[in-house]
């Protein structure tokens, strides 16, 4: 026998009605995030990096790929790893099924690590992933950025 | 140094990523947009901690589960890779 409390089905559709407006509070608090997150101000990056991707060397700005937004997760995969971090992993198993989506919406979404980049290669094919994945190895980025 | 006091979050991230828990810690998760302006790279956004969760689409799902994540405090001792369950 449960120890939860347990109701008729009367009283159950009010208080789940309760939790609605809980929950559409919840939902108009994050467009409002969301519209504050996209009024912060720019910062402006001055360095020039050389990353190592699947098409050879590219700068930050080639990593746009066509488009004018990009997106960078970074991805815990140290040049120590023989694998990437499972929580990582488990983002990149979310980001992977949705960049066509992303891509409808002017958005590229890239993962960078710090393993080298034949590292990387061999796990993304493991497990699957479609994403572009590319080694900070050669610059800063990690420190400046990460 | 660190052998003494290593949370089991980050012995259990070391040793799947075939590594000890200062290499593991050499790197960390964040989040980072940028913007192409007329040929100028701008940074809009960073996070990181908490603020990935976003990335973790099973967990908006886990919420809506009676148990809900079910993994106490501190980091997803649960985890594996999606080959490895």
């Amino acid at each position: 026998m449960t120890d939860h409390q347990v109701v008729n089905r009367d009283e159950w559709a009010a208080a789940r009605e309760d939790l609605l407006a809980r929950e559409k509070e919840h939902t108009r608090m994050g467009d409002e995030l969301a519209r504050q997150r996209r009024e912060l101000p720019w910062v402006r990056v001055e360095k020039e990096y050389g990353f190592d991707t699947d098409d050879g060397t590219q700068t930050l700005a080639d990593l746009f790929d066509g488009r004018s937004q990009l997106l960078v997760y970074h991805f815990m995969f140290g040049p120590s790893y023989q694998a990437g971090c499972p929580t990582c992993s488990s983002m990149a198993d979310t980001v992977d099924g949705a960049l066509p989506h992303l891509h409808a919406r002017d958005v590229t979404m890239t993962f960078v690590s710090q393993a080298p980049l034949q590292k990387l290669q061999a796990y993304k094919r493991r497990m699957g992933w479609k994403m572009p994945w590319i080694s900070s190895a050669e610059t800063d980025f990690h420190f400046d950025l990460g | 140094m660190l052998e003494a006091g290593v949370p089991p979050g980050i012995e259990h991230g070391a040793s799947s990523s075939g590594t000890d828990a200062t290499g593991y810690l050499t790197q960390g998760p964040g989040f980072s947009a940028f913007v192409l302006d007329d040929g100028v790279v701008y940074q809009t956004y960073a996070t990181g901690a908490r603020g990935l969760e976003f990335l973790m689409g099973y967990y908006p799902i886990l919420d809506r589960a009676p148990k809900g994540r079910d993994e106490g405090d501190g980091a997803q001792p649960w985890i594996r890779r999606h080959d490895e369950y």
